[in-house]
């Protein structure tokens, strides 16, 4: 029997009498001990599905199991899990050691003293002993967001479910509190799913990733595969900054190769590497990630011709904002800008084998992936 | 995942009648009291309005026989037309009134010229009749319009060598109407003033950096946000004047010669004085039928549909 | 805005308000006034002799001492607060925040009550109380007032339960609480300033209570209201001691301006809460 731990089979859910439909048709299935992220941008039923999946929503249809049960009808509190809410949702009335005693309190015979000895062992983990006696209101967001966490945990619970748990911090607390959760996730063996619209924090903390778009999970992978391979066009575009570039190009068949015209070049591409029952026509969306374009002296080939508009220091590298055509625009990530002037005309060369092919009618991809290599991280 | 925990306890969690009763229990208490104390009084009204009973609480059936007194009741017509006189002018002085001194108080000394201070003061002052138990209401102002010289308007004409004045005899109605005004006014201040400073500050800010004055400011951005109190406010005062009786009875007990009698407070007087249950029950029931129209009309501006939001969980 | 027209025109306003707000200040200065002077106009205490003496008010009317009114009116206004909120809060928690079966029905219920005249229903009232054999008590009153008043209430009270936010009851619904434990626990907390709103109106309503107790309760001047009543009955054509009127007129106001302005943030809630609803 495989571990799954959970899985969503053919889920709906609506809210208005199944009149609209907020999820269509999903299917998940996550393994024990992983660690998997809900992606996609709001209103993309990412949300709806986690509340499902604690049980504050009950799917349409489809069903839901945990393990070999089936949980549709199982209410939050026997579904063993732990949540860290986007607000935290700390209990304003109660104390820090009561809000994250409550879980404990609500459990028939659990005596005092256990329940003492709970609260400190799991606020010593998440470093908040020193505030167990103030109020929420008295607390900073990063210590709110900890309370949450040690609420969510002092049950010891299978899986944790953290919707957007970090969207409401500044920047720099966002990285330790992100790596903090990595850590105690793997070491408590925790199963957990975050939900996030951030595609930079589920990259970084996941170990899976389920984009969603509008109810729909449009491909779940590993974070390197979908930003090597994304599946679509949404997928290309949702994941991975500075953004890919897309240019639209017309595809031929010559011999062992395609040709692929576009306003600003044409690029060869080699025939086995497109996958030719994915294509409706010959339109197609190049899909080139900016660290795959090089600026070149001359034209030589697989070239693009731009022009340069402005150009943005990231620190180690520089990106090059370029157009070509009236607008389109074409980012391009160059580690020197020597030899090239605003406004004025850059020759850049694409990495062969670097180019995804979206069929521009389905938006699918249409390259054929040689071997899909992980190197990604393992749960 | 624990084996155990499956069958009885997973069935109940889902298909749970206690969970389905659960907002019945929560309304309970309210159903009882209401039931008992509102829903069946309701009943007794118009079941008493076909019977003669008096003092005594005998059930005599009369049939129609009072709502026949009502039509041939000279006096009705007249009372009805008075009545609603009497709300439409209270109900158009209350509200122009309250809302005049709310711009005042809160726009202008609060937001235009910043004196907090004052503003708070004089809504404090507003707002004290409408915070004053009626019969201490009526005695000030009984007391005001009192016809010796012990009272103040009287007295102080006295002063001035100006023979007294029987105001409550001779302008009785204005009287009423004044004091009515005033006291309605008065809770409604509070109601304008907050909803004036519940505009964003940056939506005047901005108009007066466009070079707005206080005037076009008042009439162009504080008016349309008052537009939903001022309907609110309005409906309510038409119900509350519709049904005002215990200040005409403490203040002229509807005189004199029955100058004041409203139609609430003619139903106060055949029940409560004339001792005519089954009279005062059908005069009872045309009042209801009257407000009943008007409170449809509340329930039209009210849009219960859009107000009551969707429990954001399926438990 | 220059700083010369804003000391002018609120020079302007000040005085405008001011003027206007004489309505309301002379009557009640005057009031204050009274109750401090013999009708000649001397300084007085003698109007206060009701709060520990017998005292013959009028043409044979002996007003007893204030005292047990007093405390009958608190204790009646306290009930009738506690009953409205006990009743207000979880009512309006599930209109607010649950769905079941007539809950649209029942909200426009509450609004059509909302605007049942009091007037129409004291003969079923009398029928009643006196049926369930509450005739002649305060607690027969209290119900019935708080039946009355309840709609209006709970409507405002939805409005507080309304703003809740939902995460703080989804979070103790995973944390393994009932929808009942966390409506005690946690969202009745949340509400508190509704709850003082309601309570604090329900108290100064109840304390101003003079008809009701009036009607069904026998004996005479047992609250403060029916106490001030039985003076008001006596004065009319002829001058009465206007001076002990007012001085108990005084006792009687005096309570519900403190408890006013020491509640006063709260109540301005109000509109937040429930006054953009009807």
């Amino acid at each position: 029997m495989s571990d799954m731990m959970i899985r969503m089979q053919n889920i709906s859910k609506s809210y208005d009498g199944e009149k609209t439909f907020v999820i269509r048709n999903l299917n998940l299935e996550i393994e024990r001990g992983e660690f998997v992220a809900l992606l996609g941008p709001s209103g993309c039923g990412k949300s709806t599905t986690l509340m499902m999946l604690c049980g504050l929503y009950r799917p349409t249809s489809g069903r839901i199991y945990f393990g070999d049960r089936l949980v549709n009808d199982v209410a939050p509190k026997n579904r063993n899990i732990g949540m860290v809410f986007q607000s935290y949702a700390l209990y304003p009335n109660l104390s820090v050691y009561e809000n994250i005693a409550f879980p404990l309190r609500q459990v028939k015979g659990v005596d005092k003293k256990t329940i003492d000895r709970k609260v400190r062992e799991v606020a010593e983990i998440v470093k908040i002993e020193a505030f167990l006696e103030r109020m929420p209101a008295q607390l900073s967001g990063g210590q709110q967001q900890r309370v949450a966490m040690s609420r969510a945990l002092v049950k010891k619970p299978e899986i944790l479910m953290l919707d957007e748990p970090m969207s409401n911090l500044d920047a720099r607390l966002k990285l330790e509190i992100r790596d903090e959760i990595k850590k105690l996730q793997g070491e408590l063996g925790l199963t957990a799913i975050i939900v996030t619209h951030d595609q930079e924090e589920a990259m970084a903390i996941s170990g899976k990733i389920a984009v969603m778009e509008k109810g729909v999970i449009q491909q779940y992978a590993k974070p390197d595969e979908l930003y090597e391979h994304p599946k679509n066009l949404f997928v290309a575009s949702f994941i991975g900054t500075p953004p890919m570039n897309f240019i639209d190009g017309i595809l031929e068949r010559q011999g062992e190769e395609y040709v692929c015209r576009t306003p600003c070049g044409t690029l060869r591409i080699p025939a086995q590497s497109i996958l030719e029952q994915g294509l409706k026509g010959s339109k197609v969306v190049l899909g080139i990630r900016p660290h795959n374009l090089h600026l070149v002296g001359g034209d030589t080939e697989n070239c693009l011709g731009l022009r340069l508009d402005y150009v943005e220091h990231l620190g180690k590298d520089l990106l090059l904002k370029c157009h070509y055509g009236e607008e389109e625009g074409v980012r391009v990530l160059s580690g020197l800008s020597a030899g090239v002037h605003l406004r004025e005309a850059v020759t850049v060369q694409v990495d062969s084998g670097s180019i995804n092919v979206f069929d521009k009618e389905s938006g699918e991809n249409v390259t054929r992936f040689e071997e899909v290599t992980s190197h990604g991280t393992e749960g | 995942m624990k084996h155990s925990r499956q069958g009885k306890k997973d069935k109940t969690d889902g298909d749970d009648l206690r969970r389905k009763l659960f907002p019945y229990k929560m309304l309970s208490p309210f159903f009882v009291l209401t039931g008992i104390f509102v829903a069946v009084p309701i009943i007794l009204m118009i079941a008493i309005s076909f019977s003669s009973m008096g003092l005594d609480l005998q059930w005599e059936f009369a049939g129609w026989s009072n709502y026949k007194r009502v039509l041939a009741d000279s006096s009705i017509p007249i009372i009805t037309l008075r009545t609603v006189l009497f709300v439409v002018i209270c109900t158009v002085l209350s509200v122009l009134g309250s809302i005049f001194i709310a711009l005042m108080t809160t726009y202008y000394l609060d937001i235009a010229y910043k004196r907090e201070n004052a503003g708070l003061l004089f809504r404090i002052i507003w707002l004290i009749p409408s915070l004053t138990p009626s019969v201490v209401y009526v005695f000030i102002w009984r007391f005001v319009f009192g016809s010796n010289t012990q009272a103040l308007i009287n007295g102080v004409l006295d002063k001035l060598g100006i023979a007294p004045v029987t105001w409550l005899a001779n302008y009785p109605m204005q009287i009423l109407i004044f004091i009515c005004c005033l006291s309605s006014a008065s809770g409604s201040v509070i109601l304008f003033a907050s909803a004036i400073r519940q505009i964003p500050d940056n939506i005047i800010q901005a108009a007066r950096v466009d070079g707005a004055s206080n005037f076009y400011i008042m009439r162009k951005i504080i008016m349309p946000y008052l537009r939903w109190p001022i309907t609110q406010k309005t409906l309510w005062s038409v119900l509350s004047f519709f049904c005002t009786y215990e200040i005409i009875m403490l203040l002229t007990a509807g005189g004199p010669g029955g100058k004041t009698t409203t139609f609430a407070y003619y139903i106060y007087k055949n029940a409560f004085e004339l001792h005519k249950f089954g009279l005062g029950s059908a005069l009872s029931v045309l009042l209801v039928a009257m407000s009943a129209l008007i409170g449809l009309v509340v329930l039209r501006v009210t849009k219960v549909e859009k107000q009551l939001y969707p429990p954001r969980m399926d438990w | 805005m220059k700083h010369e027209d804003k000391i002018k025109g609120a020079w302007k306003i000040f005085l405008f308000t001011e003027v206007a707000s004489l309505v309301v200040v002379i009557p009640y200065g005057w009031m204050m006034v009274k109750a401090f002077t013999t009708p000649e106009g001397a300084f007085t205490l003698s109007n206060w002799s009701f709060l520990y003496q017998e005292t013959p008010f009028f043409r044979g009317l002996v007003l007893p001492v204030i005292w047990p009114s007093v405390i009958t009116s608190l204790i009646f206004a306290s009930t009738t607060a506690l009953l409205q909120i006990g009743v207000t809060i979880p009512t309006a928690y599930t209109i607010s925040r649950m769905q079941f079966r007539g809950r649209v029905q029942l909200t426009k219920l509450m609004i059509i009550l909302d605007a049942f005249p009091t007037v129409a229903l004291l003969i079923g009232f009398f029928h009643v109380l006196n049926t369930i054999g509450l005739m002649n008590t305060y607690a027969g009153v209290v119900f019935v007032k708080v039946g009355m008043s309840l709609p209006g209430s709970i409507w405002l009270m939805k409005g507080f339960f309304d703003q809740v936010p939902w995460d703080i009851e989804w979070a103790a619904m995973v944390d393994g609480a009932s929808r009942f434990t966390t409506f005690r626990k946690i969202i009745i907390a949340a509400v508190k300033p509704g709850s003082a709103v309601i309570l604090v109106n329900s108290f100064l309503s109840g304390w101003a209570e003079y008809m009701l107790i009036n009607l069904f309760i026998y004996s005479n001047g047992s609250t403060v209201s029916t106490f001030i009543g039985l003076m008001l009955d006596a004065e009319g054509k002829t001058a009465v001691p206007y001076g002990v009127m007012a001085a108990a007129s005084l006792l009687y106001v005096l309570p519900v301006i403190l408890l006013f302005i020491v509640s006063q943030k709260t109540l301005l809630k109000v509109s937040q809460g429930g006054s953009k609803q009807l």
